[in-house]
């Protein structure tokens, strides 16, 4: 008897299967099942060759190194907004050297940026609220902010030295009820004109800083719904009426209001020839005020300039004296702030993993492409 | 293969035969079960890479299954008893025998020796369904072959042992 005989009389022992009657449905289900997976390692191959692509071929940035510190200071590159999620601890030291950028995050909070490092600070500013308004003086040293309730009760403008901590308070009204609604900065930053509401219309003043401690002086307006201000380095104001135009050298008499011209007043020039509207988002531009002539220029921004954000101020002295050349950097790239980076970096990493595993899994699929079919 | 009667049709006409390898292979009747359900649900599962048989793809499947099956009980299974085990006797108890025999095989050896002799596989027909060299399939049945005939000397002289 063969060997082949034996092995057939042994396999005759062998009782019949019983089949699961659902081998067919899971058979299908897990070729459905991997018809995703490869699709999936597909659509993830495909975004890893092009990402690992784009950091290889795409063009350098042409930024000055990030994170680096800037002595002289500078303006940010990019400004982030720092929501209430954000891990940014509110600081009670207030000196906190040259700041660039001031502005109100969306969460509320007063938000100054150094000058020199780019770091956000969420400063604890005294008897700040939900309605106060802030401007950062051109030099970059000084933060003023206007609020509803000061330490009496009363509105008060209060001055930040950001190098020392110090700060200054100035009344800027006996009715305790007002509005916050504007503070400017003139362009040498002795002058600070601020602008509320009241039920009887609007209020208006400027804190000036001529060679002594600085005066604050109040004045009624005759006008209603004021909703922007602007100082000169003379003391001129300008003072926005919403769609009715602006006035000029509200101060003095004459008043002078242009028609027409949109937006609400924001800052002169250095020679009080020229006034900068705020910039409303969404609009796509920013604009220019001859003051002599009533003439305004409109200013493209490139796309994806701005974010929607609310009061937003710079020091100015920090853009450094142009020099003709297209390629002058204006702006410092400081890099992300690190409580940007942390989350970005996680999102990285898990990218980067899955696109490992996709690699390992594609290899594993070609390699059991490649056995023959039978 | 792509259809549900189809697969009903070659399941019910071609189990038994697929059980009966199974059984040779894995030398066990719930591992052999085991394995014939593998093999039929690989067979749904790749029906469209299947051109040509789907019973040659699913004997594919066991021969390569039982080998991986092996591979990952090897470490945690250890069978030393065999060996001292006393013969049984011959002529009638010769399936017993045999069955002992290549239980003390290695899977390797076991599937080449049941595509050889069984399957009537030429070597390179063996070595294209294994995925290795034909020298490879030689050296196997000459070593599986030797052991059988140590474990088991009354299959020395069954016929056909060493065509």
């Amino acid at each position: 008897m063969s060997l082949h005989d034996q092995l057939e009389r042994l396999a005759g022992t062998a009782p019949r299967p019983g089949i699961d009657h659902a081998v067919w449905e899971r058979g299908r289900a897990l070729r459905r099942r991997d018809r995703l997976v490869t699709s999936a390692v597909v659509v993830v191959m495909v975004l890893v060759v092009g990402g690992l692509a784009s950091l290889v071929l795409g063009p350098p940035r042409a930024v000055a190194p990030a994170n680096e510190t800037v002595p002289a200071g500078a303006i940010p590159r990019r400004i982030y907004d720092v929501p209430a999620a954000a891990d940014l601890p509110l600081e009670t030291d207030l000196a906190i050297g040259q700041g660039s950028v001031a502005f109100v995050s969306s969460s509320g909070l007063p938000i100054v940026v150094g000058a020199s490092d780019g770091a956000h600070h969420s400063l604890e500013l005294p008897h700040w609220g939900a309605d106060s308004v802030l401007a950062i003086s051109p030099s970059g040293d000084r933060l003023a902010w206007l609020s509803e309730r000061g330490a009496a009760g009363a509105p008060a403008l209060r001055v930040l030295t950001l190098r020392t901590g110090e700060i200054g308070t100035g009344g800027v009204s006996h009715d305790a009820a007002l509005r916050p609604t504007a503070v400017s900065w003139s362009p040498n930053g002795n002058a600070l004109a601020w602008l509320g509401e009241q039920p009887r219309g609007s209020l208006h003043g400027i804190r000036l800083r001529e060679g002594g401690p600085p005066s604050t002086r109040v004045v009624s307006s005759d006008e209603d719904g004021l909703v922007g201000v602007a100082v000169a380095d003379d003391g001129r104001l300008a003072l926005g009426t919403g769609s009715a135009g602006i006035l000029l050298d509200a101060r003095k008499e004459g008043t002078r209001k242009i028609a027409g011209s949109d937006g609400t007043p924001a800052s002169f020039s250095p020679s009080g020839s020229v006034l900068a509207p705020e910039t409303r988002i969404p609009s796509p531009d920013s604009s220019t005020l001859e003051v002599a002539t009533g003439k305004q220029w409109r200013h493209p921004f490139p796309a994806g300039t701005l974010a929607p954000a609310t009061t937003l101020s710079t020091a100015v002295d920090l853009i450094p004296d142009l020099d003709g050349r297209s390629s002058q950097q204006l702006t410092h790239d400081f890099g992300e702030p690190e409580w940007l980076g942390e989350r970005d970096i996680s999102w990285m990493i898990g990218l980067g993993a899955a696109g490992v595993l996709s690699v390992l899994y594609a290899l594993r699929w070609l390699w059991r492409r490649r056995t023959p079919r039978v | 293969m792509t259809d549900r009667s189809a697969f009903d049709e070659f399941v019910h006409a071609r189990s038994a035969a697929l059980a009966r390898t199974a059984y040779l292979l894995t030398g066990n009747h719930h591992t052999a079960e085991d394995l014939v359900q593998h093999a039929l649900l690989q067979t749904a599962r790749h029906g469209e890479r299947i051109s040509t048989s789907p019973e040659a793809y699913a004997r594919r499947v066991m021969y390569h299954q039982n080998i991986s099956w092996w591979r990952k009980r090897r470490f945690t299974e250890t069978s030393l008893g065999a060996y001292d085990a006393s013969r049984p006797p011959p002529d009638n108890d010769l399936r017993l025998t045999l069955d002992a025999a290549l239980a003390q095989l290695t899977p390797k050896q076991r599937t080449v020796l049941v595509l050889r002799f069984f399957e009537d596989l030429t070597e390179v027909q063996t070595a294209t369904a294994l995925g290795v060299s034909v020298s490879t399939v030689k050296s196997t049945t000459r070593n599986a072959l030797a052991r059988l005939r140590v474990l088991a000397p009354d299959l020395a002289d069954l016929q056909g042992v060493d065509r």
